[in-house]
């Protein structure tokens, strides 16, 4: 009698393991579709609302995972509040759709129609606050400046401008 | 060479004669940050503020450029906290100073050092002059400019 509980015991534990480690198969599976990278060619993102400034992203491939969108050879431009465009460049980007966020990485450059420029390794693109944040081997090139910095914050409509450590200005005085 | 490619040469030779008088100024900046407001039309630069070109040196807290309205013309350059100029033999010290560059002049405020060649000079304000190398202290009534020259 002792062993047939015994038996039955070890029989129920097994049937709880066998079911608890197929439903998470299960689950792995689902994840890993939903995870499955898709490859789009010259994806493009552009204004969604009527309220927001607009903007177009261009891409010669794109690689969806989930919410993420990896881009390769970016291009693309965003109006400013003060309606000047600013057009950028970059050699690798992550867009992300929830957070309206675009990562970018390698060769960022970011230039506007009155002649300004600015390069680094990386940027980071909130397009919902409409704020840049340039990071790393930061440069920052118009008519009378080069500025070299860390870290720089942009505030969409380029009127404001903020650059963090070991900041380098050259001024050119035509006075 | 007729006399239309005589006038032409001689309107290239006054272009590069007058582009010559236009001279081009370069000034370093060194800071911890920097803050360009392009409303206010004014740029800040804070933090171990080093400035310098090829007649002047310039240490600060803060230093803040302002530029022209109508065109991108520095103003004025204001250094605020432990400022230090030095220019030549002579080094200027004081809370604040100004720096005028239509009239190529420096004001200095509050606690007023100039050390030159040894002797010392204290006041309250000091302007200078950076065309004829003049210098101006000046005190209020109750602190009267303090000179000790060393021989």
């Amino acid at each position: 009698m002792y062993l047939l509980d015994r038996a039955k015991y070890f029989l129920s534990v097994f049937f709880i393991l066998c079911c608890s480690h197929l439903a998470l198969f299960v689950n792995e599976t689902k994840s890993e579709e939903i995870n499955d990278p898709m490859e789009i060619a010259n994806p493009i993102l552009t204004t969604k609302g009527i309220n927001e400034n607009p903007y177009e992203i261009k891409a010669s491939k794109g690689i969806k995972k989930g919410d993420d969108l990896e881009l390769f050879e970016i291009e693309g431009k965003l109006k400013t509040k003060n309606g000047i465009w600013t057009y950028l460049n970059a050699d690798r980007g992550i867009y992300n759709q929830i957070s309206g966020v675009i990562f970018l990485f390698n060769n960022v450059l970011f230039y506007t129609e009155n002649n300004e420029k600015l390069i680094s390794d990386e940027a980071i693109v909130d397009l919902n606050k409409d704020i840049i944040t340039l990071l790393s081997n930061v440069e920052h090139l118009n008519q009378n400046n080069e500025i070299k910095a860390e870290k720089s914050v942009i505030h969409g409509d380029f009127q404001k401008i903020a650059f963090f450590g070991n900041v380098r200005t050259n001024l050119k005085i035509n006075n | 060479m007729n006399k239309k490619n005589i006038l032409l040469i001689f309107v290239f030779f006054i272009c590069i004669q007058l582009n010559s008088f236009a001279e081009e100024k370069n000034i370093n900046i060194l800071s911890n940050e920097l803050k360009i407001d392009k409303e206010l039309r004014i740029s800040t630069f804070i933090g171990e503020v080093y400035v310098h070109d090829e007649n002047l040196e310039i240490w600060a807290d803060k230093i803040i450029i302002t530029l022209e309205n109508k065109n991108d013309k520095i103003k004025d350059i204001l250094a605020i906290g432990n400022v230090k100029i030095v220019r030549v033999n002579t080094e200027i010290y004081g809370n604040r100073a100004q720096y005028f560059l239509k009239n190529n002049s420096v004001l200095v405020t509050e606690n007023v050092i100039v050390k030159e060649n040894g002797s010392k000079i204290v006041g309250d304000e000091l302007i200078l002059d950076l065309d004829s190398s003049s210098s101006i202290m000046k005190s209020s009534n109750s602190n009267r400019v303090e000179t000790i020259i060393v021989k």
